[in-house]
């Protein structure tokens, strides 16, 4: 078995489930999910990797998810069905109700920002980056990104009220009119 | 009280990653798929360099047979070549392909490239975005200069035809250069999803032939027709750039060929210095019968000759070509590395390559696919390509290379299997 072959093993075995969940966020969707890493999965592993670590190879197809994503991921579609989320095992059912209406609530937020926005946020709020790393990342300026995760944080407010953030002061930029005619 | 974001997020991922079924294990039951595509892409990665045209793994992947210049009589190749309408069934859809003469020197547009059309027109609008074709990479290190492009179809689409063109552009966004490829034709089967295509990457420039130098982006084209939800569709669907280095005329020499290339009749001149280099390879060959869709892995010393000391660029395993009867190269063997590294070889110092191997075979217009079901005695000639870097002979003159050439070890009789 070749080197890569273990890798990928090891890889889908231990880290395919987060890996789910990262671009889960990005499409919205469990089957464009797992579509979305399994091409990520196959364009890392066909071209050279520059380390043989697990947690290597899983930043690089954590950046491929987003490449594929951002460059037009051909499956992407806004949200249709939500059926699926409600399949969480051990919570009782009240506290099950209250978690899947946030998640719906979450879920429509992040399917009313662009692309961008929603990379960004996801970026900073879940893979917790900063905002010159995001910028590195999505090779934008800095001032783009601050951009894009203030007119997110706008629109996301408008359905789950004032957003938790510790760096409030880095968004005060000025939204961007008409960008988001939505 | 403020939303917590982060919280949220964290637990709307974990229930995305759950499956609404029992089938908690979707992504590992994929492995075997991807592990193909991978295996399928690593080949091609190999082989890039002996393609002469294109639609190797569309051959595969679609189950079609390859049509270069046939379908619109015109020439395929490096240089860039005219086109025009597809001489075939349209459906009743008008359809012009790009025309590489007429997009030379100017900038590109793929807004305005782009095209997904049908006849007769939808009721309903189609809400739907297409195709996607992405430039997966290229090959330009040790074997030469190819493109691998993937297209994924149009959900629910069959393609009765299909053209891939590679163009060329400037910072500024001008094309410069570009490459025809040729048309898949026939039917592809019911619930084909993707195809891909490695194919030469356009090297010169379309206004005056000369070798094009310096940093370039690529742009893949796709061009498609065949029918989806009982209409007849025509697509062209352009990639994002590429970025590419292009060196001039040293990307566009492929060392390998003048031994070894498909169709054509394997080098009698194999031992021959300082043709190698200086460099020499010894390769131990398991047994066989050799299942051709899991191949063993080969072991080769490479080392130096005549008390040379020789710094190289080497991959980490041994390719080898498969010569039939009548002498002609049926197939190739390549290195399941795509890892290169620079070794010094000398009186005293030599490297063993082994690696896993994947098989390509070659079919008759040249180009080479990914197959798994090679049968019968062969004869097979393994060699390692090496990139020069220096050479010091056994009195201290030291010169630089920057040639690249194909060390051949003794051929020896092996049996295929499927």
């Amino acid at each position: 078995m070749a080197r890569w072959e273990s890798m990928l093993d090891e890889l889908v075995r231990d880290r395919g489930r987060a890996l789910v969940g990262y671009a889960f966020l990005l499409c919205g969707d469990t089957t464009e999910a797992e579509d979305l890493v399994q091409d990520a999965l196959v364009k890392t592993f066909s071209g050279r990797l520059p380390a043989d670590a697990v947690i290597s190879a899983e930043a690089y197809v954590k950046r491929a998810i987003l490449t594929i994503y951002l460059d037009g991921f051909r499956r992407r579609k806004h949200w249709a069905t939500i059926r699926h989320l409600s399949a969480v095992p051990e919570l009782d059912e009240a506290r099950t109700e209250v978690l899947v209406t946030e998640r719906m609530h979450v879920f429509q937020a992040l399917g009313s920002l662009s692309p961008r926005e929603r990379a960004c946020v996801v970026l900073r709020f879940y893979e917790d980056m900063t905002v010159r790393q995001i910028a590195d990342h999505l090779s934008l300026s800095v001032g783009t990104v601050k951009r894009y995760l203030s007119d997110a944080i706008h629109s996301l407010e408008q359905t789950l009220g004032p957003v938790e953030h510790e760096l409030a002061e880095e968004f005060e930029t000025t939204p961007v009119q008409g960008r988001r005619a939505r | 009280m403020s939303f917590n974001l982060e919280r949220a997020l964290e637990d709307l991922a974990e229930a995305g990653a759950s499956r609404r079924t029992a089938d908690d294990d979707a992504l590992r039951s994929r492995v075997a798929v991807m592990t193909t595509r991978i295996r399928r892409r690593r080949a091609l990665r190999q082989a890039g360099t002996t393609v002469v045209a294109a639609c190797a793994v569309g051959a595969l992947a679609l189950g079609v047979s390859y049509l270069p210049g046939v379908l619109r009589g015109m020439p395929t190749g490096p240089a860039a070549s005219p086109s025009g309408t597809l001489a075939t069934d349209t459906g009743g859809i008008d359809f012009q392909t790009v025309e590489l003469e007429a997009l030379c020197g100017t900038t590109l547009d793929a807004r305005q490239l782009h095209l997904l059309t049908y006849s007769p027109e939808p009721s309903d609008p189609v809400e739907d975005d297409g195709g996607y074709l992405e430039i997966v990479g290229t090959s330009t290190e040790v074997n030469g200069a190819a493109v691998e492009l993937e297209y994924t179809l149009p959900s629910s689409a069959q393609l009765r035809m299909l053209g891939w063109t590679v163009l060329v552009t400037d910072d500024a966004g001008t094309i410069v250069g570009g490459m025809e490829t040729g048309v898949v034709a026939e039917d592809s089967p019911s619930g084909a999803e993707r195809t891909t295509a490695t194919v030469n990457m356009p090297t010169t420039s379309c206004a005056d032939g000369e070798p094009l130098a310096g940093s370039f982006n690529l742009v893949g084209i796709a061009e498609s027709m065949g029918s989806r939800w009982d209409l007849n569709f025509a697509e062209r669907v352009v990639s994002i750039p590429f970025p590419v280095e292009l060196g001039g005329e040293e990307l566009a020499t492929d060392p390998l060929s003048a031994v070894f290339a498909c169709n054509a009749p394997a080098s009698e001149s194999i031992h021959s210095l300082p043709d190698s280099g200086w460099l020499t390879l010894a390769a131990d060959l398991p047994e066989g019968p050799w299942a051709s869709g899991e191949l063993p892995e080969i072991h080769g010393v490479l080392g130096a000759a005549d008390g040379r000391t020789v710094l190289a660029n080497v991959g980490q395993g041994v390719s080898g070509a498969v010569v039939d009867a009548e002498g002609i190269v049926v197939a190739f063997v390549h290195s399941d590395s795509g890892d290169v590294g620079l070794v010094e070889l000398g009186p005293e110092s030599t490297v063993e390559l082994q690696s896993p191997q994947l098989l390509t075979v070659c079919n008759p217009d040249g180009s080479q696919q990914y197959q798994q079901g090679l049968e019968g005695d062969y004869t097979f000639w393994p060699f390692v390509p090496a990139s020069l870097k220096e050479v010091v002979d056994s009195e201290g003159n030291a010169s630089s290379p920057s040639d690249t050439v194909i060390v051949i070890a003794n051929p020896q009789e092996v049996t295929f299997t499927k």
